[in-house]
């Protein structure tokens, strides 16, 4: 070997240590920078002390048939052809709301039918049956 | 190999780099969005005003009021209205005392509040108990009492109005704009342009001047008890002052100069500003009411520097005005206290008509780009302007609601000229008043009564 152990040679290629190095740290700097560079405009916007407040969407509405043959949306009684409008204007006003069905049980499958499609009709995604629990001896 | 290995690792290492750079300036495009207090409107119920046995045209008064006031409350642009469909309880049986009031049912109808009232007509007076009521904390936020003097028909409205202004005190901390006016210019088919006037939501347009000349750029005074403008009744434009009610005596204010023109008033009412050719150039001056010149507030720029349109800052210290003086007309800002100019608009080759908001930080204009104009409006210490109206015509002469949270303007959107309104961030656009002819330049007035 002719250059074995001779340190009068030029060393050929760069030593990349410090250079990584330095790249890591800038890699650091620019993650942390880079959130606290996004822009807004600056607004100042009016102080309502009765704004927006969290809504509880945990109140579906309940919709009951009883045996007689009324229906009730809530405690509100509603003619049959009402029901569809009033669901529709209601789920505008809370949207996404569930409805719940509580149907007498002497109340004809037809007529359950029918109500239910009315519901379907006026847009309602989650509708639950609300039974009771069977009882056992 | 552990060269190999180091090309690598730069690799990477640059790669990180860059990528590590690029999706956050994405980003930032995204969040220029304007956060708009209009955006989520509070769903208001308004049942039913009760009126103990009434006649029918009585009635028909608590019917009137009920649309008057949801009417008025859907125009702030804070609020919208439940729809009676959504009711979950009859209005004629809603209870107006809070022992009587349903909350679950009206929280059920997505109702944030709640407003109930009564009304009695006795002789020639009108007595309206109302109250407000938050659904979600189940409690009463005012009861009031109003009373209006004279007859029922005339005196619902100003009662309805003091009803809205007081929800607007209680809901935002802040009167609200029904006590002003809007004045404009409208031009009929045969008619030269004349000063209208009507109410804050185009409610009575009613004709103010009877100049039967052109008559342009009205200017109320700080408390809405006058209006200047410029008019052509002597052949040449020259500024009057006029009282703001029909039938009102105009006094000219200027008779020199050949070319008179924009009035504006100081926010103390006594003196005015105007565009004036006194000295053979287009230049502003402070003048009192009587046309008596103060001082001459922009110098002599050449041949180019064409002054007009002044505005003051509400609190009277700064003026804006449209100068000529870089070759384009741009909206300057000069202090009055150390009299330097500085110019406030850069963006598009043509801004005019500025506007300077209540709260004294934001500045309306017009301005000229992609072949029409837009209203913009920007930061008065300067900044991006942000553009309202896109895509609707020309729209031009911006002014704001007392309250800085609407502005009305002039819009060719349908065709014709005539004066729309939004609010202070550009939605909920809508036409104000519907008349034969072409309407122009509307100007917002102070609250007047209150």
């Amino acid at each position: 070997m002719i250059s074995g152990g001779n340190d009068n040679q030029l060393m050929s290629e760069i030593n990349v240590t410090p250079f990584v190095d330095v790249m890591l740290v800038l890699l650091i700097i620019f993650m942390v920078a880079a959130p606290m560079m996004t822009q807004g405009v600056d607004v100042s916007l009016p102080e309502a002390p009765s704004g927006s407040l969290s809504r509880d969407d945990d109140e579906p509405f309940y919709i009951t048939l009883k045996s007689g043959g009324e229906i009730f949306l809530n405690d509100f009684p509603v003619d049959a052809d009402r029901l569809r409008p009033k669901l529709t204007a209601l789920l505008k006003e809370r949207p996404g709301t569930r409805v719940f069905l509580r149907a007498d049980k002497a109340i004809s499958y037809g007529t359950v039918i029918r109500v239910m499609a009315e519901i379907k009709g006026s847009g309602v995604e989650k509708l639950g049956m609300v039974t009771e629990p069977l009882e056992t001896k | 190999m552990k060269k190999t290995y180091r090309i690598i690792v730069q690799t990477l290492l640059l790669m990180a780099f860059l990528l590590s750079g690029t999706p956050s300036q994405a980003e930032d495009r995204v969040q220029l969005r304007v956060t708009n207090p209009f955006e989520n409107k509070t769903p208001v119920a308004v049942p039913a005003f009760h009126i103990a046995a009434a006649s029918d045209h009585e009635k028909e008064l608590a019917t009137q009021a009920v649309t008057l006031l949801q009417e008025t409350l859907a125009f702030t642009g804070y609020f919208r209205m439940v729809n009676p469909e959504a009711f979950l309880e009859a209005p004629s049986q809603t209870g107006i005392t809070e022992q009587d009031i349903h909350f679950d049912r009206w929280r059920s109808s997505g109702a944030e509040l709640l407003v109930t009232g009564s009304l009695t007509v006795s002789g020639q007076a009108i007595i309206g108990d109302f109250y407000l009521y938050d659904i979600f904390r189940q409690k009463s936020l005012f009861g009031v009492r109003l009373r209006g003097a004279g007859s029922p028909d005339e005196n619902l409205r100003p009662l309805i109005l003091k009803l809205a202004d007081k929800i607007m005190v209680t809901y935002s901390g802040k009167h609200g704009f029904f006590g002003s006016r809007i004045a404009f210019v409208s031009k009929g088919s045969s008619t030269p342009k004349e000063i209208w006037t009507c109410d804050f939501d185009g409610y009575k347009p009613a004709q103010l001047t009877r100049n039967k000349a052109i008559t342009l750029t009205p200017a109320w005074s700080p408390d809405g008890s006058k209006i200047a403008y410029t008019s052509y009744v002597n052949d040449k434009p020259d500024i009057f002052v006029q009282g703001a009610w029909p039938g009102a005596r105009r006094d000219i204010v200027t008779a020199k100069g050949t070319t008179n023109i924009t009035p504006a008033w100081l926010p103390d009412g006594q003196m005015m500003a105007a565009s004036l050719t006194i000295e053979g150039d287009q230049a502003i001056y402070l003048l009192t009411q009587k046309g008596k010149i103060r001082k001459r507030l922009t110098r002599k720029w050449g041949k180019w520097g064409i002054d007009v349109s002044p505005v003051f800052s509400p609190s009277g210290d700064r003026m804006a005005f449209v100068s000529k003086r870089s070759g384009s007309p741009q909206i300057y800002i000069k202090n009055l206290n150390n009299g330097r100019i500085e110019r406030l608009t850069f963006d598009g080759k043509y801004n005019t008509s500025p506007a300077w908001s209540p709260t004294g930080d934001q500045m309306a204009y017009a301005g000229f780009k992609d072949g029409h104009f837009d209203i913009h409006v920007m930061d008065v210490r300067g900044g991006r302007p942000m553009q309202l109206t896109l895509g609707t015509g020309d729209n031009e002469t911006p002014s704001w609601s007392p309250d800085g949270s609407l502005i009305v303007f002039s819009s060719t959107r349908k065709g014709k000229s005539s004066i729309y309104v939004m609010n202070a961030y550009g939605t909920d656009q809508r036409q104000l008043v519907s008349l034969p002819g072409e309407q122009t330049a509307p100007v917002w007035s102070s609250n007047l009564n209150q």
